[in-house]
């Protein structure tokens, strides 16, 4: 009897020892994925949702969980939202953003309200084609996360409550299962989420409010919709909707005698293509107001600064686009600018609870 | 029974021998549609339109180097001796921002159109601009790579049809410091553009290749007539003075031409 004992107990050890430390099963745990069926906001643009990662409930509150928990930095005291606050719209007020232990990244936060729809590259560089990619980037950057997919892909594994979430996400049978791909997807989904389009300006044009005649100034100057006012010249980078047209641009912020001179390279860094150097995304203007400070290195602290750059005409360089001209703006037509821009300001975005903090009191 | 079995195998291997020849005998028959290719290349005076640092020489001995250059075409079809038409495209948007070296821009922007049915086309013709049809709709209609989810003015519920940009060194100083964009896009300025052929589609699946070009130094200048660079209002018009959008316009309609 003590030998049979001892062989069920010697079998059970060999079968325990074939299964990974903290491999769970996860095969008896729900599987229903709840789909969401999305509806993009009156005159955007068709958000491009991969067919390998259609948006659930589950997997939108599994993102959500992941993007405000500090699980996935080195020290667990970093999360994605200490950059991106959420009442900030997403950004950190920070001229560039501060990473773990404190340390200076090399640029500013730029906004993730209506990221889904920027799908012509992510970061101020546009590096990253699509949100799945580029949520791999701040993990393993020194100056941000800092720290080791393999390692974070460990603690969730062993985590105590994520593998069943993993598992009513994507259907995984074994806690081993959860990587990178999924915890990004799962990121990706919460992101896309993220919408802003209920301003000032979109309750004016969806003819539920008006403007106020400062604003109405400044609207018809923002797109140079009148002979009779002076162009700011904005709307051609900073088309509505969305207010930018997705493209990467100098706008005059370093002046480069050579097209090899500027501090930073921007988007010629990624492409290796010299007309590239000194380019960087054109940010949406959406929430504009609460966003401070501007540019992908935080060097003007207030709008009325950036107005004057642009006035200014901006420094010279030969990519400098050319719609970057000196603007004949008076410090009336100037406010009306800024008034209208604080039109895009969008407070439903901004305290919407299901884009907070699933772990705030 | 086991000859049964073997007669059986003999019914099958027949029965694939028999398919095998029939898929052969097909993929040697002529197909009946095959694929066009439209291809348009730009030029600065003869020379490949290259964005960004290549010097071209304009009018007055003035130096400019091009940005972006890029315009819409709607409702290109290929038409028959007998009025019939095949349609290849609704909407184009035809750019040449990406050709930065003289490879690229030789290569030109170049649209496929697969299942045109082989057989002989007296012209090619399309609308320069956006169809009117089109242009009363709005880039929320579209999905994000349409060519009409973009280069839209809000302001004017239109498309913006042509844009062209650079710089300009208008004083001889080495300093490209004047900044030149055209953007134009208004319903009244849409034309039809007819291009005689004959263009014969082959049988077989092969391609035809149809190529374009358009000449920027012919957009900008016509005969003793320039847009001066060395006047600062001249140097930006987006649809708002009409002496300059139409200028530009008219040029590049007739610009574009068959290689």
């Amino acid at each position: 009897m003590k030998k049979v004992i001892g062989l069920v107990v010697g079998v059970l050890a060999m079968a325990a020892a074939c299964e990974p430390v903290g491999d769970k099963d996860l095969s008896q745990l729900p599987y229903a994925p709840t789909q969401v069926v999305w509806t993009d906001p009156p005159g955007f643009v068709a958000m491009a949702i991969p067919e390998d990662n259609p948006l659930s409930e589950e997997g939108i509150a599994l993102g959500r969980a992941l993007f405000y928990d500090p699980i996935l930095s080195f020290d667990s005291t970093f999360s994605c939202g200490s950059c991106h606050q959420a009442e900030r719209a997403f950004t950190d007020a920070k001229s560039r953003s501060v990473g773990m232990r404190r340390r200076i990244g090399r640029r500013s936060s730029p906004s993730l309200l209506n990221v889904g729809y920027l799908y012509r590259g992510l970061f101020w560089d546009g590096r990253s084609p699509q949100l799945e990619d580029q949520a791999l980037h701040p993990v393993v950057d020194s100056l941000e996360m800092g720290y080791d997919w393999a390692v974070i892909e460990e603690r969730l594994r062993e985590h105590s409550t994520y593998p069943a979430r993993y598992r009513a996400a994507f259907g995984i049978e074994r806690s081993s299962e959860i990587d990178r791909s999924l915890t990004t997807k799962a990121l990706a989904q919460f992101q896309r989420t993220l919408i802003s389009y209920n301003s000032k300006f979109d309750r004016v044009m969806r003819q539920e409010e008006a403007f106020t005649a400062s604003e109405k100034r400044g609207w018809t100057i923002f797109f140079d919709a009148s002979q009779e006012l002076p162009n700011g010249e904005c709307n051609h980078c900073h088309i509505d909707p969305l207010f930018t047209d997705l493209s990467f641009a100098n706008n005059g912020l370093d002046e480069a005698p050579t097209l090899s001179e500027f501090p930073d390279l921007g988007r010629g860094a990624i492409t290796g293509l010299k007309p590239h150097n000194g380019q960087f995304k054109v940010p949406s203007l959406r929430n504009i107001a609460v966003t401070a400070p501007y540019m992908h290195d935080g060097r003007f602290r207030t709008l009325e600064a950036v107005i004057d750059h642009y006035a200014s005409g901006g420094h010279y360089a030969e990519n400098v686009n050319p719609n970057v001209r000196p603007l004949a703006l008076t410090e009336g037509d100037k406010a009306d600018l800024v008034n209208f821009l604080k039109t895009l300001t969008d407070s439903v975005a901004l305290y919407n609870p299901a884009y907070s903090s699933p772990f705030s009191p | 029974m086991h000859q049964l079995a073997q007669s059986r195998y003999k019914l099958l291997a027949l029965l694939a021998l028999v398919g095998i020849f029939t898929l052969s005998a097909c993929k040697n028959e002529p197909a009946e549609e095959s694929e066009v290719n439209l291809v348009f290349r730009s030029t600065y005076a003869g020379e490949p339109l290259v964005m960004y640092e290549p010097v071209y020489t304009y009018e007055e001995n003035i130096k400019m180097k091009a940005q972006l250059f890029q315009f819409y075409i709607s409702d290109i079809e290929l038409v028959q001796a007998n009025g019939q038409s095949v349609r290849l495209s609704e909407i184009e948007l035809i750019s040449f921002s990406d050709d930065l070296n003289t490879q690229q821009a030789q290569a030109g922007d170049l649209r496929a159109y697969g299942d045109i049915p082989a057989g002989q086309y007296e012209r090619i013709r399309f609308g320069l601009g956006i169809s009117p049809d089109l242009n009363a709709t709005q880039p929320g209609n579209y999905s994000p790579n349409h060519p009409l989810a973009d280069n839209y003015w809000s302001w004017a519920l239109g498309y913006i049809f042509s844009k062209v940009e650079g710089v300009a060194d208008v004083d001889g100083d080495g300093v490209f410091s004047e900044k030149l964009t055209f953007h134009t896009g208004a319903d009244e300025l849409y034309r039809v553009l007819e291009f005689e052929g004959p263009f014969l589609v082959p049988e077989g699946g092969a391609d035809l290749n149809i190529n374009f070009l358009v000449d920027l130094k012919e957009v900008l200048v016509r005969g003793d007539q320039f847009i001066d660079f060395r006047i600062p209002e001249d140097t930006q018009d987006h649809n708002t003075d009409e002496a300059i959008y139409r200028f530009i316009w008219d040029n590049l309609s007739a610009s574009i031409r068959l290689q």
